[in-house]
C-alpha cells in the first residue's frame, strides 16, 4: 500500500545574543526531516536579521502585467527599485522602498486581492519572507535559502485543512510589518476574529486563519505591549475593560502559533499555544540558540545535546536576541538526561521513523537494545504480544507501544505523545518524561514515569478483571485521569506542582498525589460560587453563619457542608460526574497494602527511593457518590 | 416463547411529520417480505429534503425480474454484490441479537458491516464482512479484534451528533455491556467528544499509519457531515485513509441531545456531491471511496446519492425497520417494542433468524431494484453510475445549493422563504424545566428546513460540528466558558442569555430573578424590586437603563452601551454591525428572541453578530405545566440552557463562547435558503468550498 501521511510541522531558532548568525541550510535540513509532516502544498521561511540601515523592503507575489503592478504600487510607495525574485507562474517580486507605512500595505493589498491577482507577503526592515508550493527543500532551493543566514528563522511546512494549496498566498509564513507567524492550527474563533478586523478597517484576506492571527498581533502592537498583546490572544487577561473591548481578538481551537518580531531595537522569538495544548510544541534551547519545533527530534538534530522541554498549555515563551529567555513556557525548566549505551543488538539512527519494528522483529532473540532512537514512532505496534525485553535509548516518537499485551519496555529518554494507548498488560517504564495522553484507556499492566508527565495522562483507564498502575514520579499538567473508570494512578513529586481539572468525569478507579493539592484543580467546578451562596441565603438555605464559612471555599469543599435541601440546587452542576470526590490523609491499611509492593517495585525498577511516603499524607480523588 | 420477537408489529400512527414516514416503512416492508422490488424512482413531490427535489431525468417506474443491470462492486479486496454497508450499530445501543444478525446477513449477502464501538457481541468475530471501530472510547478495542474483520474504522464523528461522543444511557449499561465495555455498570456511558490521539489532520495519519501497520487493513474514516465537510474529506484523502464514511444530518443514534442532533450536520447530499467534486479536482478520487449514510430510505436515494459521487450507501434505520423497527424513537430508554434497541438483560429476545432472513430478502428486493433503475438508465455497471450527475436534474432549489450539487437544473427557487406559522415545542421545553439537563432523544432528527417547515430564518441555518481538523471539546467533563462581558466590562454574565421578566406574574417573576441570581445573570423588568437590583436592567418602553447603561434601537447613540435587535427584523443585524465600524468594540449588540425553539437559536443568533440574547419569560411560562417550585424550575431551565450551550460549543471546538462565536459565521452554514437572503447575511450554503 503506497501513501504519503501529511501535515503541518513548524520550526523556529532564534541566535543568542553572542553567538554567530544561523546558517540557512541548518533550517531547512532540520524542517525537512519531519517533511512527512508536511505536503507538496506548500513550506516557507522567515529570516530576521537586525539592523539600524532603515531600509525598507517589500515582497509581492502577483500573476499580472510588471508593468501594472509598478504602477499600482508606485501609487503608495517610494520604490527605490524592484527585481524578479522568483519566476514562477505567480511570481515573486522584491522591492527597495524609502518607507513603509503599514495602512499602505493594506490599501496596496486591497487593491491587488480584488481579483486575485497579487498580496504584499512580505514587509519590514529586518524581514524576508520566502514562501512557495513544495516541500521544505523544494522551497529553499527555489529561493536558495541553504546560503543564508539569519539572527532569526521561522520556517514550515504545510498541509491545508482549509484553505486551496495549490498557489502560494496560503504558503506560511504570515506577515505584517517587521512581523512574520507560522502557526499549526485550526482556529475555531478565526470567523469571530475576521470580523473583529473588518470592523476595525481590515477588509481584504487571502482567507486563512493563520493569516488573521498575523493581523491580529499588529492590529493589538498599535495600543499594547508586547506581553499584554500575547495574552490577549491568549484569553489571559484579567482586566475586565480590556477583555471586553478586545473581546474579538481572543485565538480559540487548537494551535500553535510561533511569531518572529522586530519592535525596533531587538528581535523576538515567541510560542504561544492553546489552553489545553492541543497541538505539539517543543521548546529547547543550547549554548548558541533558543528553539520552537514540533518535534523533539527537529532540535536533537542540530544539536544533541540541547536540552529540551515542552510547553505547559494556556502558557506562552518568548525570548529576545539582546535579552535571552523573557518566558520560558513552564514555571521550572528540568533538565533530563541524556543517556547513551555501547553494547546494542540496534543502532535506529539509520531506521525511517515507522520501521524500527521491522528491525526487532528480525532479530531472532527476546531481549533487545536500540540506540540513537529519534523520533521514531509506533514503536511496538508490530511486536505488541512477543514477549520481548525491549531497552530503548534515544527519544521515542508519538504511540510507543500502543495495544502492549506483554512486551517489557524500557525507554532511557522521553516519550512522545499516546504513549501506551489501549495497553492490555505488560510493562512500560521510562526514565525522561512522557508527553501528552499518556496511558489513555489502559486497562491492564503498568506505566512507571521516572520524569514528568503531560497533559491528559491516564484518561479513560479501566479495569475489569485486571489492576493497571500508572506511577509518576514527577509531576502532571491538565486532566491526570480524566473519564477514569478503573485502575490506580500514583503521582509521588508531592511539590504541589499540579494541572488542573484533575480526574474530571471520573466514574471509577483512584488517584493518589502524595501531599497536598490546591482543591481548585479538582474536575470541573462552576466559577460563579459567590452568586450561588447568596442565592441559597436569600431563599434561608444556609444561614449567615455558614455564608460567610463557605465565602472563602472552593465549590468542591461548599458541597459537603451545605444542607440537603441546599444541595438539591447545587448538585445540578456535578450530576454526570464534572466533580470527583477527594481527600487528603493518610493511607489505609487496604490502601496501603495495595500501594506497598507496586511503589517497592517502582522504586528498585527506577532507582527512586519514594517507599517511606507512603506513610504520609496523599490527596486521594475517587468518583463522587 | 412469548418473550422471543419474530414478527412484525403494527406501526403506530405518527402525529407529527417525521422523515420515516408510513410509507416509506412501509416500502422496507415490502421488500423484507417479498425479497422483490417494489418501487423505483420514487418521488416525494411535497418534501423538503434537498435529495427529494433532484430526480433522475429518465422516469420509468416499471419493474421486471428479468434485469440485465450489474450491481456488483468491490470494498476492501472484497467483492460486494451491491454497494450497501450495514452501518456501524453498537453492541450497547443495539440488544446483541441484532447485532448478530446484521453482521450474518453481510456475509450472506455479500455486503459489508460495521460493528460500531461497542465491542463485539458473541461471534460476530467469526464473520468475515465486518469493519472494526477505533472510537474514541476505546470500547473492546484489542489488537486481536482490531484485526478479525477486513477493515477498520476511525470514527470521529456520526451525522446524529456530529462533535460529541457515543451515549449509552445507565440504564442500558448492564452486566453484559459492563463486561464488554470494560466499565461500571449502571452509570451513563459517554464516549469522550474527540479522540485524544487525534486532534489534527497530522494525528489522524500517524493513527492510520499505525493501524495499518498493525494489521495491513484497510482503513476508512467516518465524519459527520459539516461545514468543511470537502476540506476534511481531501485531508483523509491524503492522509493515507482507504475511504470516507460521510454520515449526514438526519443519521440515526441510538441516544443523542436533542439540541446537537437538530442544529449541527448539514445534508450528505450535499457533502458528497461537494466531496466528489473536491476529490476529483484534487486528483485524489482514485482508489478512494466515498461512503454515504444518513435518510438512505430506498433504492432511489441510494441511486441519487450514487450518481452525486457515492460508491456506497450505508443503511441503518433502514436495516433496522427491515428487522421491525416502528420508530417510536425510544433507543435511549431501552424498552424497544421490536426487541432491537432494547436493554441487553431484558427478557424480551430477537429472534435472529428473523433478522437475517428480513435483511437477506431486503437487500435482495433493494438489489433487484437498483438493477432496474440501471437498465432505465442504459447503464451495464453500478460503478458507473458514481459521480454521473448528467443523469440528474433538480428544481426549486436555491442557487446556492444548485452550485454546491452541480446538477442541471429547471427553477431556482427563488420566490422568498415559506415560512410556516411558528409553533414552541413545548414537550422539550417542559424537559428542560423538569430535568435541567438536556433532553435526550434517538434516532434522526425532523428539524426544519428538511422535514418539518421552516418558519424564521434561522430555521435554515446548521451549526458547525468539529471534525478531524480541530477536535471537538467534551461537554460535559472540561472547561467551556460561556462567560459573556457586556457594557465595557462592567457586567458580567455566566451565560449569554438575560430574560425579560416585565410582562410575568410576581411569582415568574421571583423564580426566573432568584434563579438569574444563582447562575449569574441578570433580568430586564419595569420594576427594580430591592433584594434583586444588582441583577436588574429597568425597562422603560423601548429604553433600558441599568445605571449607565443604556439599550436603545437608536443605533446612532453613541451613549448607548448597546442596541437591540428583534428576532423578526434580523437582517437588520448585518447593517448593524457593518456601520458600527470600530464602534462595535465599545458597544453590545443583544437580541431579542420572541419565538424561540431551542438553545441551538441562541447560539446561532451570537454567531449571527449578537453578544446575548433576550428571552422573554412567557417562554418560560409556556414550557411549565404548573406553579409549584417556580424556583428550581426556573433553575433548571438556565442550567438545561447553559449545559445545551457547552454542548454546541464544545460540538463546535469553542471553549470560550463570547470570543470566539459571535459574528463568527463560518461556523453557520445554510440549507437551501434563498440567496438574497444568505448575502446579506454574508452566509456561505452548506458543503460549499
Amino acid at each position: 500500500m503506497n501513501y504519503y501521511p501529511s501535515s503541518c510541522g513548524l520550526l523556529a531558532i532564534l541566535r543568542k545574543n553572542n553567538s554567530e548568525k544561523i546558517h540557512g541550510k541548518l533550517v531547512s535540513n532540520s524542517l525537512n526531516s519531519i517533511r512527512y509532516r508536511g505536503s507538496d502544498k506548500g513550506s516557507g521561511y522567515a529570516t530576521f536579521n537586525l539592523n539600524d540601515n532603515n531600509s525598507y523592503k517589500i515582497k509581492v507575489f502577483y500573476n499580472g502585467n510588471e508593468e501594472k503592478l509598478n504602477k499600482i504600487l508606485s501609487k503608495s510607495f517610494d520604490i527605490h527599485n524592484y527585481y524578479v525574485e522568483n519566476n514562477n507562474s505567480v511570481k515573486s517580486y522584491c522591492y527597495n522602498l524609502g518607507t513603509i507605512d503599514l495602512n499602505s500595505i493594506n490599501t496596496v493589498n486591497d487593491v491587488l486581492w480584488e481579483n486575485k491577482s497579487g498580496r504584499i507577503y512580505s514587509s519590514g526592515t529586518s524581514l524576508d519572507v520566502f514562501k512557495g508550493v513544495g516541500y521544505p527543500d523544494d522551497v529553499a532551493d527555489e529561493y536558495n535559502i541553504n546560503n543564508m543566514r539569519g539572527d532569526l528563522w521561522l520556517a514550515h511546512t504545510r498541509q491545508p485543512t482549509n484553505s486551496p494549496g495549490d498557489e502560494p498566498y496560503w504558503s506560511h509564513p504570515f506577515s505584517t510589518f517587521n512581523v512574520a507567524i507560522i502557526h499549526n492550527g485550526d482556529i475555531s474563533s478565526f470567523g469571530a476574529n475576521r470580523e473583529y478586523l473588518k470592523n476595525h478597517g481590515m477588509k481584504s484576506f487571502v482567507g486563512t486563519d493563520s493569516e488573521v492571527i498575523s493581523y491580529i498581533f499588529r492590529e493589538l502592537l498599535k495600543k499594547y505591549d508586547l506581553i499584554t498583546t500575547i495574552k490577549i490572544m491568549g484569553n489571559k487577561i484579567e482586566d475586565k475593560y480590556t477583555k471586553y473591548i478586545n473581546r474579538g481578538y481572543v485565538l480559540d481551537g487548537p494551535y500553535t502559533v510561533v511569531i518572529g518580531y522586530d519592535d525596533g531595537n531587538d528581535l523576538y522569538l515567541i510560542g504561544l499555544t492553546d489552553k489545553t495544548k492541543l497541538r505539539p510544541i517543543i521548546l529547547g534551547e543550547d549554548q548558541d540558540n533558543y528553539y520552537i519545533a514540533s518535534e523533539e527530534k527537529e532540535i536533537k538534530l542540530i544539536n544533541k545535546n540541547a536540552r529540551v522541554w515542552t510547553m505547559k498549555p494556556d502558557s506562552y515563551f518568548i525570548a529576545s536576541l539582546k535579552n535571552g529567555l523573557i518566558n520560558s513556557g513552564r514555571e521550572k525548566i528540568k533538565y533530563t538526561e541524556n543517556y547513551d549505551i555501547d553494547n546494542y543488538d540496534i543502532d535506529a539512527s539509520s531506521i525511517d521513523y515507522n520501521k524500527l519494528d521491522n528491525e526487532i522483529l528480525k532479530l531472532n532473540q527476546g531481549d533487545i537494545t536500540v540506540k540513537n532512537v529519534l523520533g521514531h514512532k509506533y514503536i511496538g505496534i508490530k511486536t505488541f504480544n512477543k514477549n520481548y525485553n525491549l531497552n530503548l535509548y534515544g527519544n521515542a516518537g508519538n504511540c510507543l507501544m500502543n495495544l502492549n499485551e506483554n512486551n517489557n519496555v524500557t525507554l532511557h529518554g522521553n516519550a512522545s505523545d499516546d504513549c501506551c494507548d489501549s495497553m492490555s498488560g505488560g510493562k512500560v517504564k521510562i526514565f525522561g518524561n512522557a508527553g501528552d495522553v499518556l496511558g489513555q484507556a489502559l486497562n491492564n499492566g503498568r506505566i512507571y514515569i521516572r520524569g514528568d508527565v503531560g497533559n491528559r495522562c491516564g484518561i479513560q483507564m479501566r479495569s475489569y478483571d485486571n489492576k493497571p498502575y500508572i506511577v509518576i514520579n514527577g509531576e502532571f499538567d491538565n486532566y491526570l485521569g480524566e473519564y477514569m473508570s478503573g485502575g490506580t494512578i500514583i503521582v509521588l513529586s508531592g511539590n504541589g506542582h499540579s494541572g488542573r481539572y484533575i480526574g474530571s468525569g471520573m466514574i471509577g478507579g483512584k488517584i493518589y498525589i502524595y501531599g497536598k493539592i490546591n482543591s481548585r484543580a479538582v474536575g470541573i467546578q462552576p466559577g460563579f460560587k459567590n452568586n450561588i451562596l447568596k442565592a441559597l441565603l436569600m431563599e434561608s438555605l444556609i444561614d449567615n453563619e455558614l455564608y460567610e464559612t463557605l465565602r472563602n471555599k472552593n465549590f468542591i469543599d461548599i458541597i459537603g457542608l451545605l444542607p440537603e435541601e441546599a444541595k438539591k440546587y447545587t448538585e445540578k452542576f456535578y450530576n454526570k460526574h464534572e466533580i470527583p470526590s477527594y481527600s487528603y490523609r493518610h493511607l489505609n491499611k487496604i490502601e496501603y497494602d495495595e500501594l506497598y509492593p507496586v511503589i517497592k517495585d517502582f522504586d528498585s525498577e527506577m532507582k527512586t527511593n519514594n517507599i517511606k511516603k507512603l506513610n504520609n499524607k496523599f490527596t486521594v480523588i475517587e468518583r463522587m457518590i | 416463547m412469548d418473550n422471543i420477537v419474530n414478527n412484525f408489529i403494527n406501526i403506530p400512527l405518527q402525529k407529527e411529520p417525521d422523515f420515516w414516514s408510513f410509507d416509506k416503512i412501509n416500502h422496507i416492508r415490502e421488500l423484507t417480505v417479498t425479497g422483490n422490488p417494489y418501487r423505483i424512482f420514487v418521488k416525494n413531490n411535497n418534501s423538503l429534503r434537498i435529495l427529494d427535489n433532484i430526480n433522475f431525468k429518465t422516469y420509468n417506474d416499471n419493474i421486471t425480474l428479468n434485469t440485465h443491470g450489474n450491481t456488483g462492486s468491490d470494498l476492501a479486496d472484497m467483492e460486494m454484490s451491491v454497494p450497501l454497508y450495514l452501518g456501524d450499530m453498537s453492541y450497547g445501543a443495539l440488544s446483541g441479537n441484532p447485532n448478530l444478525a446484521i453482521a450474518k446477513s453481510a456475509e450472506i449477502t455479500k455486503t459489508m458491516s460495521g460493528t460500531g464501538e461497542g465491542g463485539l457481541y458473541r461471534d460476530i468475530a467469526s464473520y468475515k464482512r465486518i469493519f472494526i471501530q477505533w472510537a474514541s472510547a476505546r470500547f473492546g478495542v484489542t489488537a486481536e479484534t482490531l484485526n478479525a474483520g477486513s477493515g477498520i474504522v476511525i470514527k470521529i464523528g456520526q451525522g446524529a451528533k456530529p462533535g460529541i461522543g457515543g451515549h449509552l444511557p445507565a440504564n442500558k449499561v448492564t452486566d453484559n455491556i459492563s463486561g464488554a465495555r470494560k466499565i461500571p455498570g449502571n452509570i451513563d456511558a459517554i464516549s469522550p467528544a474527540p479522540h485524544h490521539d487525534i486532534y489534527s489532520i497530522e494525528d489522524l495519519s500517524q493513527r492510520i499509519d499505525a493501524l495499518k501497520l498493525l494489521t495491513d487493513k484497510p482503513v476508512f474514516v467516518k465524519v459527520a457531515a459539516t461545514n468543511y465537510v470537502p476540506y476534511i474529506v481531501t485531508g483523509i484523502a491524503r492522509s493515507g485513509a482507504d475511504g470516507v464514511i460521510i454520515d449526514g444530518h438526519g443519521a440515526g443514534t441510538g441516544a443523542t441531545p436533542v439540541v446537537i442532533r437538530d442544529n449541527l450536520g448539514i445534508p450528505v447530499e450535499l457533502a458528497v456531491a461537494s466531496s466528489h467534486n473536491i476529490l476529483v479536482k484534487e486528483n485524489l478520487r482514485k482508489n478512494f471511496k466515498i461512503i454515504a449514510g444518513g435518510r438512505i430510505s430506498n433504492s432511489t436515494d441510494a441511486a441519487k446519492l450514487y450518481a452525486l459521487g457515492a460508491d456506497f450507501v450505508s443503511l441503518g434505520t433502514s436495516v433496522l425497520i427491515a428487522m421491525g423497527c416502528v420508530m417510536v424513537r425510544k433507543c435511549n430508554l431501552g424498552y424497544c417494542p421490536a426487541a432491537l434497541t432494547n436493554k441487553t438483560d431484558n427478557k424480551k429476545l430477537f429472534e435472529i433468524d428473523f433478522g437475517v432472513n428480513n435483511i437477506i430478502n431486503f437487500i435482495k428486493g433493494f438489489r433487484i431494484e437498483l438493477e432496474n433503475i440501471l437498465d432505465h438508465l442504459n447503464l451495464k455497471n453500478i460503478t458507473e453510475l458514481t459521480g454521473n450527475k448528467d443523469l440528474l436534474i433538480a428544481d426549486n432549489l436555491s442557487k446556492n445549493t444548485l452550485n454546491v450539487l452541480g446538477v442541471d437544473y429547471e427553477n431556482i427557487k427563488n420566490t422568498g422563504y415559506s415560512l410556516e406559522n411558528f409553533i414552541p415545542d413545548k414537550k422539550y421545553l417542559n424537559g428542560l424545566i423538569n430535568k435541567g439537563e438536556p433532553p435526550i432523544t434517538s434516532m434522526g432528527s425532523n428539524a426544519p428546513p428538511d422535514v418539518i417547515g421552516p418558519s424564521r430564518i434561522v430555521d435554515f441555518l446548521r451549526l458547525d460540528g468539529a471534525q478531524v481538523t480541530r477536535p471537538s471539546i467534551d461537554p460535559y467533563r472540561e472547561d467551556i466558558s460561556l462567560n459573556t462581558n457586556l457594557s465595557g466590562g462592567k457586567i458580567s454574565l455566566s451565560l449569554p442569555v438575560i430574560f425579560d421578566v416585565s410582562d410575568s406574574s410576581d411569582k415568574i417573576k421571583e423564580g426566573i430573578s432568584w434563579a438569574s441570581l444563582f447562575m449569574n445573570t441578570v433580568v430586564i423588568d419595569n420594576k427594580i424590586k430591592n433584594k434583586y437590583k444588582n441583577i436588574t436592567l429597568r425597562k422603560n418602553n423601548n429604553y433600558y437603563k441599568y445605571k449607565n447603561y443604556i439599550y436603545t434601537y437608536d443605533y446612532s447613540n453613541k451613549n448607548a452601551s448597546g442596541y437591540v435587535i428583534d428576532d423578526n427584523n434580523l437582517l437588520k443585524i448585518a447593517g448593524l454591525n457593518k456601520n458600527l465600524k470600530n464602534r462595535r468594540e465599545n458597544h453590545d449588540i443583544l437580541l431579542y428572541v420572541h419565538e424561540f425553539r431551542n438553545t441551538g437559536d441562541i447560539a446561532k443568533y451570537i454567531a449571527l453578530g449578537a453578544d446575548t440574547v433576550i428571552l422573554p419569560s412567557k417562554i418560560f411560562e409556556y414550557g411549565i405545566s404548573n406553579m409549584a417550585d417556580l424556583n428550581e424550575k426556573a433553575l433548571n431551565f438556565i442550567i438545561a440552557i447553559k449545559k445545551e450551550l457547552s454542548l454546541l460549543c464544545g460540538a463546535m471546538g469553542i471553549s470560550s463562547m463570547q470570543n470566539s462565536l459571535t459574528g463568527n459565521v463560518e461556523l453557520l452554514r445554510s440549507i437551501n435558503l434563498d440567496n438574497s437572503i444568505s448575502k446579506i447575511l454574508n452566509l456561505s450554503e452548506a458543503g460549499s468550498e
